[in-house]
């Protein structure tokens, strides 16, 4: 006796879920993908850095950028810190000063900076950053610090501003005026603590935050472009000590056991928040655009018109800015470039993750050639 | 160049390798096929735990890309099918960097110096290929991976120079540099595994760059893997007449 076996079939959508790699080459072998885009087709990025208003309305942020792409958003923020050089420090900066007007090329490696990324992928959940969050921000950290983007000189704070408290008599208020040694150069010869604020020399840190909401597909190109946006956008504050500020410290006294306060004062620097003496920031080379491809091995079904022979034929497609679970659980084989409007290349990450997809020269050369046509465009 | 290796110097672990080169010192620690835990097993393939650990300190942000870059490439070599619901434990230990050599081997945190994962990560690659070899784990081929830096463009005649294996010096003065690393087929560089690419550099140089990578790649391979392996069977096998 013979059972008959049902055929089970499922929808599209359920495929999809349960067998993502045959969902997406039966959409391959119709010469679509999942997400409806063509093989090499980039999804479409909206870029609205100078129309949001994060930066005006935060004292704290001075660069911002909004992306969109899709229904993904990226929001990067940039903030501040001010760090004092140390002594080696300085003397690149002194080599830095002499080769000034020439150009980037003079430069070693160790005269540039990068900035300190904080991928945030919103999930509605909250805990240690993930390995992905990981993984992208130190990928970015290590892209930006060699591409030669910000050179250290550019981040040094050059004129240290001195703030003075004045007290008017007659209305027994404090005023407090900020000389800079640049825009007030008589003034600040004959302040008292003038030479003791030049001594020491800062520089300001850039923090980047970038929060990630609704992520379908690989991100780390948006948030790249998101990053180097709001660094065009990114204004430098000025940066003043106030020699007058006084703390209370509390010290125990070495007879007894009570504490006395004892006074100190103490130098503090502070930014100036005066947007008008903002400055930007200067950029030794362009970003670039960053482009991620993915290879994927297909099967292509040859039909000769009269004949019934079928020829299946294999070739590894080459897809453009993946997406979607399916792409992105079954394309291991991928590359990752970022190519700048003078056709050079800053970044290529290759990895053949999957033997039999492999990515060849020929398709190397392909997507290079796509990379570089979008960044023209751009 | 320097390029020493040791292989079985962990009397507890399957497999292990210990890769000296003239910048980078790493110990290779393989485990498996074992048991995974259960969130680990995959149901057809072997599941890969890669852990990398930096010389000092504890590992950071850096080490998760060193481990992810390995994972992406070594889950091409490996034959997973063949060991499906195991585990295959990864363990690189690096000794010694080029920064931790450059500061005389204490360690300062010094801001100014510019880190060269890269170079950590060449090494890893080709310890790893040793250690796999000697916990008995099943390739689809050999591999081997080098580093290559491109000098900047001299200012009077424009000739820039390829410099094989890179002090962080030359590094330092470099405009881009490179790690590529192949799977090796009858002595011959057949696939492209990985390529990791940071500073400027254009298409053209990329290309030259990826041929003498090949050279380099099977010059490796020719020289110092079949060396090693050849002399690491004889002493396995010495009591075999």
């Amino acid at each position: 006796m013979t059972t008959e076996l049902k055929q089970v079939s499922f929808p599209p959508e359920v495929l999809a879920r349960i067998v993502p790699e045959v969902s997406l080459q039966r959409h391959l072998s119709i010469g679509l993908r999942p997400n409806l885009r063509n093989f090499l087709e980039f999804k479409p990025i909206e870029i609205a850095s100078h129309a949001n208003n994060i930066t005006t309305t935060n004292d704290n942020v001075f660069g911002s950028s909004i992306v969109k792409s899709g229904n993904s958003t990226i929001v990067t923020t940039v903030t501040l810190g001010v760090v004092e050089n140390t002594n080696s420090s300085t003397s690149t900066f002194n080599n830095n000063n002499n080769n000034n007007n020439n150009n980037n090329n003079n430069l070693t490696n160790d005269q540039f900076t990068s900035i300190y990324p904080v991928i945030d992928i919103q999930r509605g959940r909250s805990g240690a950053p993930s390995d992905e969050e990981m993984i992208l921000s130190q990928n970015l950290y290590e892209t930006i610090l060699h591409s030669r983007l910000i050179s250290k000189a550019a981040l040094k704070i050059n004129h240290c501003g001195l703030a003075i408290k004045e007290t008017d008599i007659n209305s027994d208020k404090d005023n407090i005026q900020i000389f800079y040694p640049d825009i007030h150069p008589q003034v600040f010869v004959n302040l008292p603590s003038s030479s003791s604020t030049l001594k020491k020399s800062y520089s300001f840190v850039i923090f980047c935050h970038v929060k990630v909401f609704s992520k379908i597909s690989t991100i780390f190109d948006l948030c790249y472009s998101s990053i180097i946006d709001a660094l065009h956008d990114l204004k430098l504050p000025r940066v003043y000590i106030t020699d007058f500020s006084s703390t209370k410290i509390s010290v125990k006294s070495r007879n007894s056991n009570t504490r006395g306060l004892v006074g100190v004062s103490k130098s503090s620097l502070n930014i100036d928040l005066n947007n008008e003496l903002y400055y930007p920031l200067e950029l030794s080379s362009e970003g670039g655009i960053s482009c991620n491809f993915g290879a994927i091995k297909t099967v292509k079904n040859k039909q000769e018109d009269e004949d019934i022979t079928m020829e299946n034929e294999e070739v590894v497609e080459l897809l453009a800015d993946l997406e979607g679970e399916a792409e992105e659980s079954t394309i291991l084989s991928r590359i990752s470039i970022i190519v700048d409007g003078n056709e050079k290349i800053k970044r290529l990450s290759l990895i053949n993750g999957d033997i039999n997809s492999e990515i060849s020269l020929d398709i190397l050369q392909r997507a290079i050639d796509v990379a570089k046509l979008r960044s023209r465009n751009d | 160049m320097t390029f020493k290796v040791r292989t079985s110097v962990l009397d507890n672990s399957d497999g292990s390798a210990e890769l000296t080169t003239s910048d980078v010192k790493l110990i290779v620690s393989i485990t498996g096929p074992i048991e995974p835990k259960p969130r680990q097993e995959l149901p057809n393939v072997a599941s890969l735990e890669i852990v990398v650990r930096p010389a000092v300190g504890l590992s950071t942000t850096r080490e998760k890309v060193l481990e992810d870059k390995l994972r992406g490439m070594l889950q091409a070599v490996i034959v997973r099918h063949l060991y499906p619901r195991q585990l295959i434990q990864i363990i690189v230990q690096i000794q010694a960097t080029p920064l931790s050599k450059h500061q005389g081997g204490a360690y300062s945190n010094h801001r100014d110096e510019v880190e060269y994962s890269n170079v950590e990560l060449n090494a890893a690659i080709n310890g790893c290929y040793f250690a796999l070899v000697d916990a008995g784990i099943a390739l689809y081929s050999s591999f081997a991976s080098t580093c290559i830096s491109i000098t900047k463009p001299h200012e009077i005649n424009d000739n820039q120079e390829y410099i094989i294996q890179p002090t962080l010096d030359q590094l330092n003065n470099s405009s881009s540099h490179h790690i590529i690393c192949f799977s090796i087929e009858d002595k011959k560089a057949t696939k492209l595994l990985l390529i990791d690419s940071l500073g400027e550099f254009t298409e053209e140089e990329l290309f030259t760059v990826i041929s003498k990578g090949v050279e380099q790649t099977e010059l490796l391979h020719e020289n110092y893997q079949r060396k090693y392996i050849s002399d690491k069977i004889h002493n396995d096998y010495i009591w075999k007449s």
